[in-house]
């Protein structure tokens, strides 16, 4: 935690309207990429972060400062919106369509041609339960076993959801890559 | 954690997702900077109804104890005047009796009249000699005062009496007479109005009333689950209800009735999405140091339900005679309320907790759930004015407490409902 960081929330904590403002213009942004890549929407993305604000004001007393603000507050986000595609959706993995995991291979130039948006957008048209694991492991970095406990679901089945996520993603971005090859030419 | 940075597509992905911040909508901060303000608290809206209520009590009491003095010093001089006696003299006016009141009590008594006195003596009028004359009624008697004026001698009709043996009874005085009837002080001490009223109507035996009434109410609901300490909470809805109550007073226990009662009212109760629930969960830290937290922050559900609400109560009062023809009535109760959910709404989610119980939507909840009988307690305090023999309105505060159970599948469900407003109706005395 900086030293600007731990300014910023002691005076949060003391009501300071001020600091709470810049404490959230601070992070608001990058949040917000947060949880649009799990809300699939913006809407949604706006509820999300509305309420992991809320919460993260509301806890900040309980923040120790052993470690970055930024993950704190980042780990609050994705557990919101995991509150939220869970009540959004009954069963995280149920209607998941059958993929063949063994074709698959993006092209290298694909990736890095490949957008900001671009990326987001089709993870965006994954579905729900690919979606959430290919964040939580890929982009958040947490182990299977983590994302399991996370998800309610075995260390074995996040390992073999991610598997289909990446094909289905690296399928996504290959049609998205050749609609706009196609549109440039 | 993995290590991920060797898996050059994560890395890349990763890369190119934290590189994806858009500017979130302007709104969200206004409304994260609103859910932060201090919530207003509720207990206040409950203190300030207790105080009104308690004040408007202690008001109630102190004009009733007042007038009830009143009443004892009226008793207290009409028992004096019995110590006189009235001679008579016959006067040169040859037009009628000429009576003078001589007291023949004790230098005691004689102050006491004195003071009596005094009251005519300080008017503009001059009394030099008081008359009584019967009238057309054997048992009215009029006051005849010669009084000067304008160095004139006039005669005027003072007090009315309604009966010689009854003479303590003076009507200007008198603050029971009501509706014509003379009643005895000592009835209004002891009874309720309505039965005075009653016991002077013809009707002697009836102790029965039939009591329309419309309430206009306020709910406030918590739903609460056994599992978690999480609590989910319903926005305030204001509904009017209408019931019609038969009561039964005790002629012999005097102030105390009992009452019965059938109403009906519908509800439309909004979800609130703003309101503030607790969690207790367990969570880590950054480092991966584990801890349980325990925090209020604001939910997001929104949503509507629908019903329509009959009821039957019955409960017990106490009539206390305040003056004349109003009394002060206070009434305990239960209901028992059958509630049918005609349609709902959903906008949002309900909270995880919850959703981890199976219930994944307030939909769910209330399509399930909805069709029920609760109990409810009932307090109840009013004003009940008398306006004729048949005829009072009532008018006064009611406040209800419910506990109920909505969902029992694989948790609990209680719903609280706190309900207070305002009530008044019309009573027929048959």
């Amino acid at each position: 935690m900086t030293e600007s960081d731990g300014e910023l929330v002691q005076f949060s904590l003391k009501g300071n309207a001020q600091a709470q403002k810049r404490l959230y213009e601070l992070f608001a942004s990058k949040m917000n990429g947060v949880c649009y890549r799990y809300a699939g929407n913006g809407e949604d993305a706006r509820d999300i972060l509305q309420e992991g604000f809320i919460k993260v004001f509301t806890r900040l007393k309980s923040f120790k400062g052993d470690g970055p603000l930024e993950a704190w507050i980042r780990r609050i986000m994705v557990n919101t919106a995991l509150d939220f595609i869970k009540a959004r959706s009954k069963n995280l993995f149920e209607d998941e369509e059958k993929i063949d995991v063994k074709n698959h291979a993006t092209n290298p130039e694909v990736m890095n041609k490949l957008q900001s948006e671009d990326l987001v957008n089709c993870i965006s048209k994954l579905p729900e339960g690919f979606k959430a694991v290919f964040n939580l492991y890929a982009i958040e970095g947490f182990s299977h076993k983590e994302v399991g406990t996370m998800l309610g679901i075995t260390e074995s089945t996040s390992r073999s959801q991610y598997t289909r996520a990446r094909t289905k993603l690296e399928q996504i971005i290959q049609l998205r890559f050749k609609v706009k090859e196609y549109e440039r030419v | 954690m993995k290590e991920f940075e060797k898996d050059n597509w994560d890395l890349k992905a990763r890369q190119l997702a934290d590189a994806f911040q858009p500017t979130p909508d302007a709104a969200v901060w206004l409304n994260v900077e609103a859910a932060l303000k201090p919530k207003k608290n509720r207990r206040g809206i409950f203190f300030w109804l207790f105080s009104f209520v308690g004040v408007a009590g202690v008001v109630y009491g102190g004009v009733t104890l007042y007038l009830l003095n009143a009443g004892d010093q009226y008793q207290s001089l009409n028992k004096q005047s019995e110590n006189f006696k009235v001679e008579t003299v016959v006067a040169n006016n040859n037009s009628s009796e000429v009576v003078k009141s001589v007291p023949t009590v004790t230098q005691q008594k004689s102050e006491q009249v004195a003071a009596i006195k005094s009251t005519t003596e300080n008017s503009p009028l001059n009394i030099q000699e008081r008359k009584i004359i019967p009238s057309k009624k054997q048992s009215e008697i009029f006051e005849l005062k010669t009084v000067v004026k304008n160095n004139e001698l006039e005669e005027i009709l003072d007090f009315i009496v309604t009966d010689v043996a009854d003479l303590n009874i003076i009507k200007p005085l008198n603050p029971f007479a009501f509706c014509g009837l003379n009643f005895k002080e000592e009835e209004w001490r002891t009874l309720p109005p309505d039965i005075i009223l009653n016991k002077h109507s013809g009707k002697k035996n009836s102790r029965w009333m039939l009591f329309a009434s419309t309430s206009y109410m306020k709910q406030h609901s918590v739903l609460k689950s056994n599992d978690t300490i999480q609590t989910f909470e319903k926005q305030n809805a204001n509904y009017f209800d209408g019931s019609l109550h038969l009561i039964y007073q005790f002629p012999k226990a005097k102030n105390l009735e009992l009452n019965f009662g059938l109403g009906f009212y519908e509800l439309n109760q909004n979800y609130s999405s703003s309101k503030v629930k607790t969690i207790m969960e367990f969570d880590t830290t950054s480092s991966g140091i584990p801890f349980i937290s325990m925090d209020k922050f604001t939910d997001l559900a929104t949503g509507s339900e629908f019903s329509r609400n009959v009821f039957f109560d019955f409960g017990s009062g106490i009539p206390i005679v305040a003056c004349r023809n109003i009394c002060w009535n206070i009434s305990t109760g239960i209901r028992t309320e059958y509630l049918r959910k005609y349609s709902s709404t959903s906008g949002a989610s309900i909270p995880s907790n919850f959703a981890l119980n199976s219930l994944f939507s307030l939909e769910d909840i209330s399509t399930k759930e909805q069709n029920r009988f609760y109990l409810k307690a009932l307090l109840n305090t009013s004003v009940r004015y008398s306006f004729s023999k048949h005829f009072s309105i009532q008018s006064g505060i009611n406040s209800s407490y419910a506990i109920t159970d909505r969902y029992k599948k694989s948790s609990t469900l209680h719903q609280r409902d706190v309900n207070y407003g305002l009530n008044a109706g019309l009573i027929y005395r048959f």
